[in-house]
């Protein structure tokens, strides 16, 4: 087994039991981007592990083996957890499930990373979530090569308009809607600008782009919807 | 060549099928009952078949049990104004041996966890959001881990709970009893700062 005396800067997306007293980890990483690993005894009553090994901890990870589940050597705080209570926590949870399910394992991908940091720092201060949410969907797609192209119009290549009516249109961009086909969804031309400034302040370009973002990452995600979802319904 | 019979094979790998229970400690336990315990083992099989048959699911807190109401929601003594909320029927037991919790439970059997694709409707929380109206409960405890989907989970009570009016608490973070400061983490010192209590009140 080789033993890399590296630390990475780590946080846990998600674990699940295995065997009697150890842990199977997901961790997301800022050098190797999502990694499993097993934390042998993590479970044992007097383990100094399980406090550590939970969601929103800022970590310093070292792991050894050679295969793509790893076992982690050592793990220690880098930081006091990020608190995120009520929706903020619904929140934190909604995005490790879709780094869990955007990211493949071993793809580093340091940017994301470094959005992810400033995202839950930022839930942590329970304002402004619908926002910070959507930039950070936004720049998920972004920085996976999916970006929106919310400045320029598909076909034609004009700069997009504040009051003009745009449709999105898979692999081409957004298209402006010249017929009266209100059955196709629509956005304002202000929401995309104002989701490209990152000025989501208005509660209407909210809903839209929402409305845009949730459409987008569908696609994605193929037919199983996002569970964590389930939880904002109350 | 297989050096065992199949029936004794089979028994074997029936074992594996426990928490903890490899192919050699099955083997153990296979030979244990077939040599020396023939009778313990019709016992066994006499109470497993009958508690497969016949445990269920208590209709008011979840629990496991045989009978509609379960001894704890049956009982007279027990009030029925206090709600405790866990996790598992272990979380009840645990709860049940501090001698300090008279009221009912309610058990989810297990936590929101939407990457293990456990929703609110795994936990038997819509039947929780309809006793809440129907019965007189006046205080609601959750009783649920200090993990992060254990928070989520408390959260989420709390929120649905939030209409009625009801008084929820969450049990308190803190330092265990005979522990020393110097080696508690952190997270659970700063909880237990944060959620600190009073030794003198001042009148």
């Amino acid at each position: 087994m080789s033993i890399n005396n590296d630390s990475h800067t780590a946080f846990v997306l998600h674990t699940r039991l295995y065997r009697e007293t150890s842990l199977l980890v997901d961790f997301f990483t800022a050098e190797h981007g999502r990694m499993s690993a097993v934390a042998r005894g993590a479970r044992r009553p007097k383990s100094m592990q399980k406090g550590l090994l939970q969601s929103f901890q800022p970590l310093l990870l070292q792991v050894a083996g050679k295969n793509e589940l790893k076992t982690v050597c050592n793990v220690e705080a880098q930081s006091m957890a990020i608190r995120l209570t009520g929706q903020a926590l619904f929140c934190g949870m909604y995005i490790n499930e879709l780094i869990m399910r955007l990211l493949h394992s071993g793809e580093p991908l340091p940017g994301v990373f470094k959005r992810y940091s400033e995202v839950i720092k930022a839930l942590s201060c329970n304002q402004n979530i619908e926002s910070t949410l959507r930039l950070f969907e936004r720049d998920l797609l972004e920085l996976l090569g999916y970006g929106l192209p919310l400045l320029h119009e598909a076909y034609s290549g004009d700069t997009i308009k504040a009051d003009n009516f745009y449709y999105y249109e898979v692999e081409k961009g957004f298209v402006l809607q010249l017929t009266t086909d209100w059955q196709r969804q629509v956005y304002r031309g202000k929401s995309l600008i104002a989701l490209a400034q990152g000025e989501l302040q208005n509660k209407e370009c909210l809903l839209d782009c929402k409305r845009l973002l949730r459409y987008v990452l569908s696609g994605f995600l193929g037919n199983k919807p996002l569970k964590s979802r389930e939880l904002f319904l109350s | 060549m297989k050096i065992l019979s199949p029936a004794i094979e089979q028994l074997i790998q029936a074992f594996c099928c426990l928490p903890g229970v490899g192919p050699k400690s099955a083997q153990r336990m296979a030979f244990h009952l077939l040599q020396r315990n023939r009778d313990s083992g019709q016992l066994l099989t006499k109470h497993l078949s009958s508690a497969l048959n016949n445990v269920g699911h208590c209709q008011q807190c979840r629990i496991l049990c045989e009978t509609e109401l379960c001894p704890i929601c049956s009982h007279p003594k027990r009030n029925p104004n206090m709600l405790c909320v866990v996790e598992s029927p272990a979380d009840v037991v645990a709860i049940e041996q501090t001698s300090s919790y008279f009221g009912r439970y309610f058990v989810l059997m297990g936590h929101l966890s939407p990457l293990d694709g456990i929703g609110p409707h795994d936990l038997g929380l819509p039947k929780l959001a309809q006793r809440l109206p129907e019965e007189n409960i006046e205080e609601i405890i959750i009783a649920t881990n200090p993990t992060t989907e254990g928070e989520a989970t408390a959260h989420y009570i709390a929120d649905m709970v939030k209409p009625y009016h009801i008084k929820v608490s969450r049990i308190a973070y803190g330092v265990p009893i005979g522990g020393e400061l110097e080696y508690i983490d952190g997270n659970t010192l700063a909880h237990a700062f944060a959620g600190r209590s009073d030794l003198v009140t001042q009148e």
